[in-house]
């Protein structure tokens, strides 16, 4: 009895045998010598958008040709090493979504933002949620936020473990979902219940989810078919019992007993154990904390028994599948990322690095098209923020930032926000759009992009290209696009659009209306001929659904 | 006075060629003969959701002045309980005078509580089937799924299923994720000329708005939808027309033709909205829309408040779907919309927080139905002018024991507001929950714990039902198709021995039609 979101995929023994034939069916083109198809795919996968060396040399790791050139693990060798991008939440700087969207258009290190990204979907803070504080000149909510995103990508490549403590005393995290100034006392040492808003989304949102699953992503049931449940109220209790007295670091240390400390996002949060519940609690799977032990030393037992559940590999591994690839992996897939969470091959668990390549590298990612039988259910809606790059990306896009006087990143961002997506301001914990969401129409596939997909924010998709296109606002504000590189012959351009935009997939129907379109006589001249090609492939459903 | 859905379509859907059914909408997109009926009122009614994202503390939105329940009440909130004097008091229906207390933010809503145009639901909120403490305890009643969870609770709201993991639903939900606003649009579909969408949402949750057949119009807070076109005519008709054939090339593929099918949904009804915005507003009486501008305008510090935006729209909206065809109008006789208010999940520092939600709140509600009141009075729509009716739903309320932040965590059952010329207000709705929390609430048969988080006395399905039977809901199978859990709620109820009210499909909180 299956009300909501059960993909046909999550049923499945059954489908192994068509997963090994589809695994051979694609064995055909080795990592090494991808096509040229296969390498534009990887980086709609792995980057904000393939785009062209245009003569660069040498060149560019996110280019398609380099990809030809070097090959998809050696492409990923190069993403993993190459420099990191960063915020700055100093005064004077851009906005951080100004900041978020120049990162993605110039940046060498795509994958580690493009993961980082999809990790800032997971372990949410929003803008929206840091107060500034008037009485300091800062600004409180890009100090904290540009802490928060170095910090996650710092961590895109490595252990999950370090990355859950890391995010668990982010000081904008602190602040966003209250571990900072949760105290179990009162000022007179009298003891309160403790917040439980952190603990209660770290275990529903960062690293369990709500349901048991198995190894390939599937929710295990119970004997009447019913879901169970991932940790218990009690649970959240005892986390937030065990994960109670860490407050804003300070150079007068600890406040005293059920005192706060006031917000500072400088440095990570501190512990204080005369404001933590020192009892022993019972977390999951019945392990108990020392009774005794102090804030460093549950928060440690706390993290270390949610890292080792069983639910984290494929709660997580699903969801970076789903960030990167497809809405709908089949549980093989799954299964196959998960056991490298589970162990890298070298005996570590919660290696993202391993747990990325092999996303990237897995036989349902690769190859020149989505798997045949796969071929109704694959690929993932394009999220605004990504289209927004994509397509500045593959135009040859540049950012006139030069001086100062313009900011095309917030341009960029505002464009991102119309179509549903305020980067870096989610709506809440919950993010932009939840992992779950179903596709509409879609006979319980999933498409969690979709649920930022209305006729407000569809038509928002429209009017952004059309503004990309047509108008001088976008210049003038520092987003310099070029079509024309573009071919001017009515059939090569759409030839060329196939080729690279849609990686050799334009269906004969979507050739057919543009070429119509633009050898149209009111089109006029080749300028407007690109661009209304540009304008019709870009908003066509098989571009928008990235595959 | 009674239309069946024939006679109706015969009388008015001429002329209404650029709504009717679009060759263009996916089947998914386009609805079918239903038969709800106009029994209640010919005339035009809207039903508009005001859903408060995050979980509104409902504990300090009516909190009781007797000196027993008012002491407990302090004593659970000894920094973030209402001064007694500070409660706005009302006086319900059947108790005695002055007995509860509104949130002092609510100033607008206790005058029209006192004028019985408001009334409060206490203790509503998501059940499969009526629950006591022991049964929540022992667990062998059927619980919603993941309470506490922001986004399992708001949708349980806007689904009115509680249990989506497990309900057993009717066979055309099978697969498909829908709210009761889309399920009663479903049902409605049949009174309304054409395909315009039935639920129109500016904010709120979206799963409230989607049904299994008839899909949203969703339009942006500001209330514009509109294609950037360029200064050449010729071309934007090119364009146009391209952009439609290329939105029909899904390739058998399910989440291109998801895609598709909204943006035609889009392109169809963008055009023909924005022209009766604008045409209905115009037929309306010059004094009245200034009268009506005067309402939604905010007060000091209010220059941010987008709810009083949302709901200026929906006036808008609603002007131009209650207005005739042949005034430009959409001819409609029901609709739905959706509005939103973000910000409740007040876990810290709460009443600053709460305080200026709720101001928010008290001013848009009110500005709305005094502008559905001007609309009566202004003789535009004759003998059957517009009728609406505002309700709040919220994912949760929040434990009646504050936490060590001077906030709230989550909870359950809480109390709703309904507002409009059609409520039989002055009234409270429901039990108010026993405030007694000593020894840890352990005698306290209305808490699920010591915190005070309350079992619903009533279901969402019971509130949600007695509005969308309002709007034109008829039979038991239109109620069972869209409440799948109201009647073995009902039985169960029954069997159980429960009051009369946990026994009613329906909340008697609308006026009788008569």
């Amino acid at each position: 009895m299956c009300a909501t979101a059960c993909a046909p995929e999550d049923s499945p023994p059954e489908v192994v045998e068509s997963e090994v034939l589809g695994q051979q069916a694609q064995a055909a083109e080795p990592l090494d010598t991808p096509s040229e198809a296969n390498a534009v795919r990887f980086l709609e996968q792995a980057t904000f958008g393939p785009k062209l060396a245009a003569g660069a040399s040498p060149l560019p790791i996110d280019s398609v040709e380099y990809v030809v050139a070097q090959g998809i693990t050696d492409a990923i060798t190069a993403q993993l090493s190459a420099p990191r991008s960063t915020y700055s939440g100093a005064l004077g700087t851009r906005d951080i979504g100004s900041q978020f969207f120049t990162n993605a258009i110039q940046g060498s290190d795509q994958l580690r933002q493009r993961v980082a990204f999809a990790l800032s979907q997971i372990f949410v803070v929003s803008q929206s949620g840091i107060p500034n504080l008037m009485s300091t000149p800062e600004s409180e909510p890009k100090l904290a936020m540009a802490g928060y995103l170095n910090r996650l990508s710092t961590n895109a490549f490595g252990n999950f473990r370090t990355l859950l403590e890391a995010m668990t005393l982010d000081p904008a995290m602190g602040t966003y979902l209250d571990m900072a100034n949760n105290k179990a006392f009162k000022t007179n040492g009298q003891a309160v219940a403790p917040n439980e808003n952190y603990a209660r989304e770290m275990l529903q949102l960062f690293t369990l989810g709500l349901h048991k699953l198995n190894d390939d992503g599937t929710e295990k049931v119970d004997a009447q078919g019913a879901p169970i449940p991932a940790y218990t109220e009690a649970h959240v209790q005892a986390f937030a019992h065990a994960l109670s007295g860490w407050t804003y670091a300070s150079d007068t240390g600890c406040p005293t007993v059920g005192r706060s400390n006031p917000a500072s996002y400088a440095q990570k949060m501190i512990g204080c154990n005369v404001n933590h519940d020192s009892t022993s609690r019972v977390l999951l799977r019945g392990v108990s904390t020392t009774a005794g032990g102090g804030a460093a030393a549950h928060l440690k037992q706390a993290l270390d028994n949610v890292f080792a559940d069983p639910n984290v590999p494929p709660f997580i591994c699903k969801q970076l599948i789903q960030h990167l690839v497809t809405s709908n992996p089949r549980p093989a897939y799954v299964r196959r990322v998960v056991n490298v969470f589970k162990d890298n091959g070298s005996g570590v668990r919660g290696d993202l690095r391993a747990v990325v390549r092999a996303i990237l590298e897995d036989v349902d990612a690769r190859g020149p098209q989505a798997p045949a039988t796969q071929s109704a259910s694959y690929g993932h809606l394009r999220p605004p923020a990504l289209f927004v790059t994509t397509l500045v990306r593959w135009l040859n896009g540049t950012l006139d930032t030069v001086g100062g006087t313009k900011d095309p990143g917030a341009k960029l961002a505002s464009w991102s926000s119309a179509m549903g997506q305020a980067v870096p301001r989610p709506p809440s914990v919950f993010s932009y759009y939840p992992p779950n969401a179903p596709a509409p129409g879609g006979n319980g596939l999933l498409g969690p992009e979709f649920a930022i997909l209305d006729t407000a924010t569809i038509t928002a998709r429209a009017n952004f290209v059309h503004e990309l296109l047509y108008s001088t606002t976008p210049a003038n504000a520092g987003v310099l696009v070029d079509v024309s590189a573009l071919p001017a012959d009515s059939n090569e351009l759409t030839v060329w659009l196939g080729r690279y935009w849609l990686h050799q997939t334009m269906s004969s129907d979507l050739q057919l209306t543009v070429f119509n379109a633009i050898t149209d006589s009111r089109v006029g001249n080749s300028t407007r001929k690109r661009k209304l090609a540009v304008y019709l492939t870009s908003l066509s459903p098989e571009f928008q659904v990235q595959r | 006075m009674s239309f069946s859905r024939r006679q109706f379509l015969r009388g008015t859907s001429s002329g209404l060629g650029l709504l009717a059914a679009s060759s263009a909408l996916p089947r998914w997109l386009v609805g079918e003969a239903e038969a709800a009926t106009l029994g209640g009122y010919a005339g035009y009614r809207a039903a508009v959701s005001v859903f408060l994202l995050g979980g509104n503390d409902a504990n300090n939105l009516l909190v009781p002045r007797g000196a027993t329940p008012y002491a407990q009440y302090s004593a659970a909130r000894p920094n973030i309980g209402i001064p007694l004097a500070d409660l706005l008091p009302i006086s319900p229906a059947g108790q005695a005078a002055n007995s509860y207390g509104l949130h002092p933010a609510l100033k607008k809503v206790q005058a029209l509580f006192g004028q019985q145009r408001a009334a409060l639901v206490c203790n509503v909120g998501p059940l499969v089937v009526p629950m006591r403490k022991a049964d929540y305890t022992n667990g062998a009643t059927a619980r919603p799924d993941n309470l506490y969870s922001h986004s399992d609770q708001q949708d349980a709201w806007a689904s009115a299923i509680a249990n989506p993991s497990t309900a057993p639903v009717p066979f055309e939900l099978v697969g498909k994720t829908t709210g009761w606003g889309g399920r009663t649009a479903d049902k409605l579909h049949g009174l309304n000329p054409g395909e315009y969408p039935e639920v129109v949402s500016f904010g709120g949750k979206p799963l409230f708005a989607a049904g299994a057949v008839r899909q949203p119009m969703m339009v942006s807070p500001s209330g514009t939808l509109a294609f950037r076109q360029t200064s050449d005519a010729d071309f934007n008709a090119l364009q146009t027309q391209a952009l439609a054939d290329v939105m029909g090339h899904t390739n058998g593929v399910t989440l291109e033709a998801s895609y598709g099918g909204i943006f035609t949904q889009a392109q169809t009804f963008a055009t023909a909205r924005a022209a009766a915005r604008e045409a209905a507003w115009a037929a309306l009486p010059e004094a009245t829309r200034v009268a009506i501008d005067a309402l939604f305008v905010p007060p000091p510090g209010g220059t941010n408040w987008t709810l009083l935006t949302q709901l200026y729209q929906v006036l808008r909206d609603l002007v131009a779907g209650a207005t005739a065809t042949a005034l430009g109008g959409l001819g409609l006789r029901r609709q739905e919309f959706s509005v939103g208010l973000g910000g409740f999940d007040t876990h810290v520092g709460q009443l600053p927080t709460h305080n200026a939600l709720l101001t928010q709140l008290d001013f848009a509600l009110d500005a709305f139905y005094q502008a559905v009141a001007l609309l009566r009075s202004s003789g535009a729509f004759g003998a059957a002018p517009p009728q609406a009716t505002l309700f709040t739903m919220s994912d949760f309320s929040r434990t009646m024991v504050e936490n060590s932040d001077r906030g709230t965590d989550h909870a359950w059952g809480g109390h709703a507001i309904v507002l409009g010329e059609r409520v039989q207000g002055g009234r409270l709705y429901g039990t108010y929950p026993d405030l007694d929390l000593a020894s840890n609430g352990v005698n306290n048969l209305d808490t699920t714990d010591s915190r005070g988080r309350w079992i619903p006395t009533l279901s969402v399905d019971q509130y949600a039902h007695s509005l969308a039977r309002w709007l034109g809901l008829s039979t038991a199978a239109e109620r069972e198709y869209v409440f799948p859990n109201l009647a073995g709620y009902i039985t169960a109820a029954t069997a159980g021995g429960y009051p009369a009210s946990a026994r009613s499909n329906r909340i008697a909180f609308m006026l009788a039609d008569t």
